[in-house]
């Protein structure tokens, strides 16, 4: 056995992190503009208190997440070698993120 | 003139050096391949490859203060002194300035570097219109010194798997092609996440290349062509 070949894979990823950035490119000045305002309680309450705004602040985050594991997917693949390392640090990456969706969902649903 | 020459004899000695070497020499008008050879006749335990000393054969690509390049075209005048002259890198040394290119030449393999077609053979040869020929600008010129693919820090971590920016050049100089009937099978062997996106658009390849080619601009162009027949 000489050559594995290609995955057939690779674009898929690529996209994802395009799509996602374009996400984050639509939600991240919203954030800014009102963290720079001094914005009180109240606002940053009245951003996140609509349950379609909820709704929308989900996506904001799963595409901020998604962004943050193709990356994390980058750095395995160029400096982690050894097979089994590689799962471990993928299994860790994406349990990690996952989690950090589900807490993000938790918080956002508790703005009442 | 000062030089700082990387000695190494895999056989004999246990770590690599930097020799230092002086040259009475006149850098007007010289390039480096002059240098290199004279230091050879000074000292004639240096390796060293070199062949048409006008940079089109490309076997005398190293590392000269800390840039990759090609020795016979690169101006002696231009350079700092101490002048430290490495092997390419990233690759294996076999000796002294002579690395073993397997990996570089493996992965340029990989890519199917010729021609696919199953047309019968015309009489004379197959035609193509000046703007297809032109589509091939930029592509044909590259005389495979390895120049930019030993400056890719991906292809320093992934020699086995990432093509590195000469394979992928050569690949879109065959998927551009209009001869060639082989586009999608060729878009299939670099659809994979060390192939091909194991480039992160660093642009070392374009920095080091002495014929001044953009292998960046090559794997955009492949890139375009794995979106736009997946969306």
């Amino acid at each position: 056995m000489k050559l594995l070949g290609a995955s057939g894979k690779g674009t898929g990823l690529w996209l994802a992190q395009r799509y996602s950035a374009a996400v984050l490119a639509l939600g991240t000045p919203v954030l800014l503009a009102l963290a720079f305002s001094h914005a009180g309680y109240t606002a940053w309450r009245a951003l996140f208190l609509p349950p379609w705004a909820k709704a929308l602040w989900l996506l904001y985050l799963a595409a901020l997440l998604l962004h943050a594991w193709v990356g994390l997917n980058h750095v395995i693949l160029d400096y982690v070698h050894a097979y089994a390392g590689k799962l471990a640090a993928h299994a860790l990456a994406t349990a990690l993120l996952a989690g950090c969706l589900f807490w993000g969902a938790y918080i956002l649903w508790g703005v009442a | 003139m000062r030089f700082r020459i990387y000695r190494y004899n895999p056989e004999t000695d246990a770590a690599p050096s930097m020799q230092d070497m002086t040259l009475d020499i006149d850098p007007k008008g010289r390039m480096l391949l002059d240098a290199l050879i004279a230091l050879k006749a000074q000292d004639e335990s240096l390796s060293l490859r070199r062949s048409c000393k006008e940079g089109v054969c490309g076997s005398d690509a190293v590392n000269v203060n800390g840039r990759n390049c090609l020795a016979c075209i690169t101006p002696l005048a231009e350079l700092k002194e101490p002048i430290e002259v490495r092997p390419l890198p990233g690759l294996p040394v076999v000796r002294d300035l002579v690395v073993d290119m397997e990996l570089f030449y493996r992965q340029y393999k990989s890519v199917k570097p010729w021609l696919v077609n199953s047309e019968p053979e015309p009489e004379i040869e197959r035609l193509q219109s000046p703007p297809e020929r032109a589509q091939l600008d930029g592509l044909y010129e590259c005389i495979l010194c390895a120049c930019c693919t030993t400056a890719c820090p991906s292809w320093w971590w992934n020699p086995e798997r990432f093509v590195g920016p000469a394979g992928l050049l050569q690949a879109w100089r065959f998927i551009a092609d209009s001869r060639d009937e082989a586009a999608a099978e060729r878009l299939d062997n670099l659809e994979d996440p060390y192939r091909l996106y194991r480039c992160h658009g660093i642009m070392n390849c374009v920095a080091a290349c002495p014929k001044g080619l953009n292998p960046t601009a090559a794997i955009g162009k492949i890139r375009e062509m794995l979106v736009k027949r997946r969306v």
